[in-house]
């Protein structure tokens, strides 16, 4: 079955890069992603079910401006990063390079927005305050089990929810703009050629699937009451 | 290590001397290549020395048990016992058997059997290693650090309201440490399966088709599906477990409006299918293993292959068997019970047809054999200790007993754990270019095989009998305390079979009888045509299949062919 | 099995769970001394040359539906084992079972409490309906005997409780566990169900609604004994000496010293009665010496917490 020709020593590993390959791993990776929030849409929806008034009352608590505004500059951006990918095929570098920084600033908009909106929710003291405090009495009422001001069980369960959802979606947002500048670094440089514009494509697919869980935390958050 | 270099260098360009740099650079040649087999390897080395630590804590775990409290007998007090456990489960689970054969011998072998140059990415191959490696320093830190004492399944609202004992003084949250660590673990696997499964489909060699490909393959392949789809699930899970650990929200707390049973099914959805990811490479191991040592195909190799795909499937509706005392309604109850027993059938399938394969073989009997067969053998016990957790009303009565904890261990250590051991076992000259010690490898399978019945069957007793599991002590009656000494007693023989074992691994590393045979076992499948130990890229020029990978017909052809050419 | 048959369900649950250990045990034994003389008729030695045998379609057929028939009976005794477990007669005396972090508590219609040193007495031949509600974490009510186990949740008020039914055919003493890892003293969360022969246990009621309604014992409210056992300090404290969970109560005194840790300071202080009040509502202001801070606050009425004192100061 085999002979025994002998290579010669090879010492690293050849260039092997399989475009077909890549996009399939990617797509997998992206079903886990899909599968990772869909374990807080699961307890998300069962909660819901649970306190439903609670929930609509404390989901007007929340700024359908804000939640709005998010939300368009999002699909903007989804919009840009298709056109870079799009220019990048074309072999147009620069317009490449403008549609990437376009997404990129976007996304940075969407975070200085939300960094807006929980340093809001932050000075009502709604959340972010450690277990240990408000077992000793030092947190804020509202979230202290047996003090009279405390929220509702379904509100506290709400806002738990809202941060840490909007937080792991904001870890994603995070880790998109930092891939998408190693990727516009690369373009510029010309380390990324439009033979292998299949990473920068894989760049956007993450945008896009970002995008779509956002499209998803707006109405569950923003939209139910 | 040099040395060793040196006297494996028969076949000059083999994976083992690719350094040629200072001593102070050779752990990093290792740590930093993305070379499948040092991988494979790496993991190898950790896992293995993670089974012997925790091998060594079941042992304390079992001596406390040996007498009843009431006659005195203190070993450990019970405020550590819980942190012992649960050390001895997290290690044990998500540092050895889950990652299990599918890391150490799938990342040695895939790509061999395939007739690959190496996985598809094997960047991120080495990123998942170091997430592995990271994961469990972060486990086993933060336990010695803060015992916790959850148990592995880390059921709310115990987890959430335990006060973790700080050993030095300083408060330390153990149990949302572990939570982290295997958050951390849980994207290892994830992205060795999403590896696998774009290896599998991309990187097969000319000829081989999908039922073509050797039988390990296929259970990793169904392995890595249930990595990727399951593990993120646990993985969320257990965050937010740990982030009701430091902030004052309720997910899974009912004094904050939360609900544990929503945690129990979130978490068996994945943990349920996950005893498949620890079970299935294994036995693709013993579907290698068996047509070598019988020289003759094995039997029904479609109904092998699609019997792991319909595990891995079915494996996913059947989480809610772990749940049924926990009053679920009656109609959940029947369904997770009939959907349970559907297990039964692509397990019995593997069974009838490995035994079928020995019928008219023509058998060298060799250690790894002995291991598969006893595999074969306890997996039969472990799965049909199963129909009785499987049956509504026998589970009730044995649910979080001793019974369990035996039914478990027959599946997972004289199961998956054994089929590993046979594996590695079998791909030992492989691996290393040596020969491990027959005889001292005999021996430790009699001390292990009598020591392991010896300290389970006691268990299943008592589980009959109703003595619950995670008991510090018991009630001082003759069975129970009979029961515990001869458990404890078999616990010494199991443990001693599974040091000499490790022992007779690690001399075979350093001092083994050197090797440079192709194909010692003379198998017909892709991996044993390589060199020994294999070259850098695997084989010396494409490779191409032209048969079925268990046709030995046709390979004792082939042999003649190219002795007939050889003389020529 | 050894175990005693105790209760209406367990006949039919050891006959399900023979049925299971006679296929299993067929099974396992023939596939194993096919496997062994296999190995011995077809070695190397023997059989030189292999047959062979690539499959047979009528075989994986055959064992495809041999384990299709076997489990479909598994499933199907061990359903209309189950269904009946959770059919409650109506005529059932309904005894409400509390648990908490490490002790039982069995509430009877009369209003009566009996707690984890007294266990659960019951009539022989009636049916008795166990609703199950945890103070704290999940705990599990198992009793062998009867065969019947369920995990006691902590479920927010008014909600619907998990829920347990026997019916003992034994008059004895049998176990009650606490199945589900619950920290610390789990091995220590048992207790006893007493199962009495009904005229025996129908005097005993009586006694016991007799001595509720007359006004000076005040329904074993002030019993210190009875309350140590109630709310759940039984679960951690010996009152022999022996050290558990928490420190023994054994030889408690006024005036006597003892070594406490306030505010993570160590300091020697004087028992007296503000003293131990404090440990029984905050009882983690002053710790003794070398235990962990875990007791939860007692919800106690004046006359409660004095009666318990008393008590304590009597061991």
């Amino acid at each position: 079955m085999s002979s025994q020709t002998t290579s010669g020593a090879v010492t690293e590993h050849s260039e092997h890069y399989d475009e077909v390959g890549t996009r399939l791993g990617f797509w997998l990776f992206l079903f886990t992603e899909l599968f990772l929030f869909g374990a807080f849409f699961i307890v998300y929806l069962v909660y819901r079910t649970t306190y439903l008034p609670d929930f609509q009352t404390a989901s007007n608590q929340l700024s359908t401006v804000i939640g709005t505004t998010n939300t368009i500059i999002l699909l903007f951006s989804s919009l840009t990063v298709v056109l870079a990918i799009h220019y990048m095929r074309k072999g147009i570098k620069k317009m490449a390079l403008t549609f990437l920084s376009i997404t990129i600033l976007c996304g940075l908009a969407f975070l200085v927005i939300k960094s807006f909106e929980w340093g809001g929710k932050f000075d009502h003291n709604l959340f972010l305050q450690l277990r240990g405090n408000i077992e000793q009495g030092l947190g804020s009422p509202l979230l202290t089990p047996g003090s009279s001001e405390m929220l509702p069980m379904g509100q506290v369960l709400f806002f738990g929810l809202y941060f840490i959802m909007t937080g792991t979606h904001a870890l994603h947002i995070i880790i998109g703009l930092i891939w998408m500048s190693v990727l516009w670094v690369w373009i510029y440089q010309g380390k990324l050629k439009t033979d292998r514009a299949g990473i920068l494509e894989n760049g956007g697919l993450y945008w896009h699937l970002v995008d779509l869980i956002w499209i998803y935390l707006f109405p569950l958050f923003y939209l139910i009451a | 290590m040099s040395k060793k270099k040196a006297s494996q260098a028969t076949e000059s360009n083999n994976f083992f001397n690719q350094h040629t740099g200072k001593w102070t650079t050779f752990p990093m040649s290792w740590l930093t290549s993305t070379d499948h087999k040092r991988i494979g390897l790496m993991y190898g080395y950790s896992m293995f020395f993670f089974f012997g630590l925790a091998a060594l804590i079941g042992l304390i775990i079992k001596l406390q048990k040996m007498y009843p409290a009431s006659s005195g007998w203190e070993i450990i007090p019970p405020s550590l016992y819980g942190s012992f456990f649960t050390l001895h489960g997290v290690i044990m689970i998500f540092l050895f058997i889950l990652p299990g054969a599918s890391a150490v011998l799938g990342n040695f072998l895939l790509p061999l059997q395939l007739g690959a140059k190496d996985v598809a990415f094997p960047r991120v191959n080495l990123l998942s290693f170091w997430l592995y490696l990271g994961g469990a320093i972060l486990a086993v830190v933060g336990i010695l650090l803060g015992a916790a004492d959850t148990g592995w399944t880390f059921t709310p609202p115990y987890s959430v309201t335990t006060k973790t004992i700080s050993i030095f003084g300083f408060s330390f949250d153990s149990v949302s440490w572990m939570l982290v660590a295997a958050f951390i673990l849980g994207w290892g696997t994830i992205l060795t399966g999403i590896n696998f499964i774009v290896t599998i489909h991309r990187m097969r060699c000319k000829g081989m088709t999908l039922f073509r490909m050797p039988l390990f393959s296929w259970t990793l392949y169904a392995t890595s599906w249930i990595q990727v789809l399951a593990t993120p699930v646990v993985g969320i899970t257990l965050l937010m477990l740990a982030i009701e650990r430091v902030m004052p929200v309720g997910f899974f707390d009912p004094a904050k409006g939360g609900d544990p049973i929503l945690y129990q099914h979130l978490f068996w959805i994945y943990s349920h299918p996950a005893v498949y990811i620890m079970i299935l490479p294994t036995m693709g191991l013993v579907s290698e293993i068996l047509p070598t040592y019988c020289q003759r195909p094995i039997f029904g190799y479609k109904s092998i292959a699609l019997s792991s795909c319909a595990l891995a499937i079915f494996g996913y509706f059947i989480w809610a068997h772990h749940m049924f005392t926990t009053g679920m309604s009656d109609f959940a109850n029947a369904v997770f019970s009939l959907l349970t027993f559907l297990v039964a059938i692509p397990t019995a399938i593997k069974v009838f047809n490995w035994s079928a394969t020995l019928y008219k073989a023509s058998i060298s009997f060799q250690p790894a054999l002995l291991f598969a067969i006893a595999y074969v053998f306890n997996f039969m016990i472990g799965g049909l200790t199963g129909m009785f957790l499987g049956s509504l009303s026998t589970s009730i009565h044995l649910h979080d007993t001793e019974f369990i904890v035996a039914h478990f261990h027959y599946t997972m250590f004289g199961g998956a754990a054994f089929g590993l051991i046979a594996g590695t076992l079998h791909y030992f000259p492989k691996m290393f270019g040596r020969i491990y010690s027959k005889g001292s490898a005999y021996a430790a399978f009699v001390l292990m095989f009598v020591g392991f019945h010896a300290t389970y069957v006691p268990m299943f007793i008592m589980g009959m009998n109703g003595l619950p599991r995670r008991y510090h002590t018991y009630p001082d009656i003759p069975l129970f305390s009979n029961m515990q000494f001869a458990s404890t007693i078999g616990s010494w023989i199991l443990v001693s079979g599974i040091m000499l074992l490790l022992f007779t691994l690690v001399r075979g590393i350093l001092k083994g009888e050197v090797t440079t045979e192709r194909n010692p076992w003379n198998s017909s499948t892709l991996e044993w045509q390589t060199a020994t130990p294999p070259t850098l890229f695997n084989f010396e020029q494409d490779m191409e299949v032209t048969r079925d990978p268990y046709d030995y017909p046709a390979f004792r052809l082939e042999q003649k062919k190219s002795k007939a050419g050889g003389k020529k | 099995m050894w175990l005693l048959e105790a209760s209406t369900f367990a006949k039919d649950i050891d006959n399900t769970f023979l049925f299971i250990v006679a296929v299993s045990a067929f099974f396992l034994i023939a596939i194993t001394v096919f496997m062994i003389s296999c190995i011995f008729l077809y070695s190397k030695k023997r059989n030189a040359t292999p047959t062979d045998v690539h499959g047979n379609t009528t075989l994986e057929i055959v064992w495809i539906i041999i384990p299709v028939v076997l489990t479909s009976f598994m499933f199907y005794y061990g359903w209309i084992d189950y269904i009946k477990t959770r059919q409650v007669p109506d005529n059932a005396m309904e005894i409400k079972v509390d648990a908490g972090m490490w002790w039982w508590k069995f509430t009877y219609p009369n209003g009566l409490e009996q707690g984890s040193d007294q266990g659960l007495t019951v009539p022989v031949n009636s049916p008795i309906y166990l609703p199950l509600h945890s103070v704290d974490v999940v705990h599990s009510f198992s009793i062998p005997a009867f065969r019947i186990k369920m995990d006691v949740m902590p479920k927010p008020e008014g909600a619907k409780l998990n829920y347990s039914w026997f019916e003992a055919t034994k008059v004895g003493d049998f176990d009650i566990y606490c199945a589900e890892y619950c920290g610390i003293n789990h091995a220590q969360m048992i207790t006893k169900v007493h199962v009495l022969p009904k005229a025996e246990f129908e005097k005993w009621y009586q006694q016991a609604t007799n001595d509720l309604s007359s006004a000076n014992t005040d329904g074993g409210k002030s019993n210190g004994k009875k309350l140590f056992a109630l709310k759940g300090c039984i679960g951690c404290h010996s009152t022999d000496g022996t050290k558990r969970v928490g420190p023994s109560l054994k030889g408690l005194s006024i005036g006597s010293n003892r070594k406490v840790v306030t505010a993570g300071k160590l300091r020697t202080i004087q028992i007296d009665q503000s003293y131990l009040e404090q440990s029984l509502t905050k009882p983690n202001i002053d710790l003794v010496e070398g235990f962990t801070p875990i007791m939860p606050p007692q919800q106690l009425t004046d006359q409660e917490r004095q009666a318990l004192i008393d008590y304590l100061l009597s061991l």
